[in-house]
């Protein structure tokens, strides 16, 4: 298991290095210049060649993209354009908000969806079955935004149980940051549970046709445990899939979410750095995900072979 | 063997199925009894009913498609029709153990074959982790399974069709249960485990006291193991009588049937086996006749017209034909019959 870990890791390298050719390009190839920007509306054309001579913009594309990945290679992402503070150091500033509100988005969406989904396979065709779906349709046809405006317009604004904007760092406790998420992480959770409720619906009606699940009838086991011990467990491999595809979705409903709530994480870190044409932080910030999305596919898979014993070996 | 008050008895048990006015009779007043520590087998082709009388009894069938009556389902002194819900989920896997036909998909993949011995035993006994895990060890040992210890950590697809079959018996017996339905327990298997599936089923039946109602359309199963059976023919009991009385005396025509589509239950050296000509029919005939009518090769004007009654030809022996003596006669002198006189 650890070796099959240690191989995945390793073979993320080549992904990661891909990546960064393509939004490398991307960036370039999208019209803006932070030196334009960066000199002010009143600069001589001089200036903005001076600034540009000095972020190294004058060089040809291929010994700009070889100077930044030598750097990245050490684990020097650069430094930003405006700031000039190192991007791996913004990152980190950063990261704090963006992973709470991430887990409890994710701890959320798994305490709805799943045990919603399940259930609505136990009764299927019933009312309760209509109703969660029909449930799952608007979460899921309802853009992230639109919820989150929602939610800030009836919790924060009408009843004030929750700040409008901003975040509470962990630093000022745990109870702090997690009422400062809650809005958001609901909004972003609607969005997921939707979708995870409905395949893990699909999911378990499979599994329930089964014969192994008479055999847990003809035992005389009691309803939650058919459905969850025997049923849900089996049908595990599909729902972790899409929770997996769910965190990778989860990365672009952060980005907006962050901007709607005004919470300082990486999502409004990217947002900011794409309007300035930061191009150091932009480039570090989509490596940063894109390492993030490798991990989080390993561990799926590893997931896989701890819920299905059939998998492993 | 017969005492006077049975493991389980069931008087006109009626199972339809569909919405009203398109519904369809999946068993027609189907009445048995399982004396204690006797091994009735349920005999008859696929789509017979056998399964359905079996699921209705353990309140299996689905309750928003199956109409179920009966006159009587009496399980020791409990009266099942009148069971809640949650009484009968204490009756299966305590009271009444089952197996099935298909042992390669009966049991749950993802867990200890160990866990699932032990879960029931919990559920049923509230029996501690580690006491359900010893009676686990146990139980595998007395389906004789190989190497015990080793197998209750073991996850179904790692042993074989018998092995597994074996594991479901340890499941149905774990709280040693008054009676065990066996459905089709060994169809899935090869001949050869069979034979030792047969032969644990008869042992243990023997070494717990228990009764079993054993579910199969395989005759030299029944007649190695059985001590009584029942013919059924689609969704209507249509002969009764202990297994030696029947084979001497088959007395229905659809009973023929089986005996002549059996070697040896014709002539001595018949080259091609019979067989019953047509299917059976999806659902029971009609009210009014006998279903079995079009396929008999006994069949009287009044078959089709008249239902037969239950007629008892001895004391144990009862049988639904009008043609019963025509029947007889004709098999007495197969070498099938001949060989149980």
């Amino acid at each position: 298991m650890l070796r099959y870990a240690a191989t995945r890791l390793v073979a993320g390298v080549p992904t990661l290095v891909l990546v960064s050719v393509f939004i490398f390009s991307l960036i370039h190839i999208t019209p803006g210049d932070p030196a334009i920007l960066l000199a002010g509306d009143n600069a001589t054309p001089a200036q903005v060649e001076a600034i540009r001579a000095r972020l190294k913009l004058d060089l040809p594309l291929w010994q700009q993209f070889g100077l930044w990945f030598l750097d990245a290679l050490r684990l020097d992402l650069g430094s930003s354009v405006y700031s000039g503070k190192p991007v791996t150091e913004l990152i980190m500033q950063r990261i704090e908000p963006t992973l709470v509100l991430g887990l409890t988005t994710i701890l959320l969406t798994i305490l709805i969806a799943i045990p919603l989904g399940a259930y609505a396979a136990w009764r299927v065709n019933t009312f309760v079955d209509r109703l969660a779906m029909g449930f799952a349709v608007i979460g899921f046809s309802v853009p992230v935004f639109v919820i989150g405006y929602v939610l800030l317009y009836v919790f924060a604004v009408k009843w004030r149980l929750f700040p409008v904007q901003g975040y509470k760092p962990l630093s000022e406790g745990m109870f702090a940051a997690l009422h400062s998420v809650t809005l958001p992480a609901t909004a972003l959770a609607l969005v997921f549970a939707a979708l995870i409720a409905r395949v893990t619906r699909a999911a378990v009606l499979d599994v329930l046709g089964e014969n192994y699940i008479r055999t847990t009838r003809a035992k005389g086991l009691s309803a939650p445990r058919i459905l969850f011990i025997h049923a849900l467990k089996s049908a595990g491999v599909p729902v972790v899939t899409v929770v997996g595809i769910g965190f990778a979705t989860l990365i672009g409903g952060v980005v907006v979410t962050e901007s709607v709530f005004n919470i300082p994480g990486i999502g409004r870190l990217t947002v900011d750095a794409i309007t300035r044409r930061d191009y150091p932080v932009i480039q570090g910030v989509i490596l940063f995900f894109s390492a993030a999305l490798i991990l989080i596919n390993l561990l799926v898979d590893l997931t896989y072979a701890l819920i299905d014993p059939r998998v492993r070996g | 063997m017969i005492t006077a008050s049975p493991t389980l008895s069931v008087r006109d048990l009626s199972v339809s199925f569909g919405a009203t006015g398109a519904r369809l009779q999946a068993l027609d007043r189907v009445s048995f009894d399982v004396a204690r520590g006797e091994i009735l087998a349920l005999v008859g082709e696929s789509g017979c009913g056998k399964s359905v009388t079996m699921m209705a009894i353990l309140g299996l069938l689905p309750e928003r498609v199956a109409r179920i009556e009966a006159q009587r389902i009496q399980l020791g002194e409990l009266d099942l029709r009148k069971a809640t819900p949650k009484a009968l989920r204490t009756v299966r896997g305590r009271r009444i153990g089952m197996i099935f036909q298909d042992p390669m998909t009966s049991l749950t993949p993802v867990h200890t074959v160990g866990f699932q011995i032990a879960e029931v035993m919990r559920a049923h006994q509230g029996l501690s982790r580690r006491a359900a895990q010893a009676r686990a060890l146990e139980l595998l040992d007395l389906v004789r399974i190989p190497d015990p210890r080793r197998r209750l950590d073991a996850y179904p697809h790692e042993l074989s069709g018998g092995m597994r079959q074996r594991v479901m018996i340890a499941i149905a017996l774990a709280c040693a249960p008054e009676l065990l339905i066996a459905d089709e327990p060994t169809t899935a298997l090869d001949v050869t485990v069979q034979a030792q599936i047969m032969e644990l089923i008869a042992d243990l039946r023997r070494e717990m006291g228990m009764s079993v109602v054993l579910i199969t359309h395989d005759l030299g199963v029944v007649a190695t193991t059985a001590d009584r059976v029942a013919v059924m023919y689609a969704g209507r009991i249509v002969e009764e009588a202990p297994v030696a009385d029947l084979f001497r005396n088959p007395s229905h025509g659809y009973t023929a049937g089986l005996i002549r589509s059996l070697p040896g239950g014709e002539t001595e050296r018949q080259t091609r086996l019979a067989e019953i000509p047509g299917n059976v029919p999806r659902f029971a005939a009609p009210p009014n006749a006998c279903a079995f009518t079009e396929r008999c090769a006994f069949a009287l004007p009044g078959c089709a017209t008249t239902r037969p009654p239950d007629e008892q030809i001895s004391q144990a022996h009862r049988c639904a034909c009008f043609n019963r003596e025509a029947v007889a006669a004709a098999l007495r002198d197969t070498p099938f019959v001949r060989a149980w006189v």
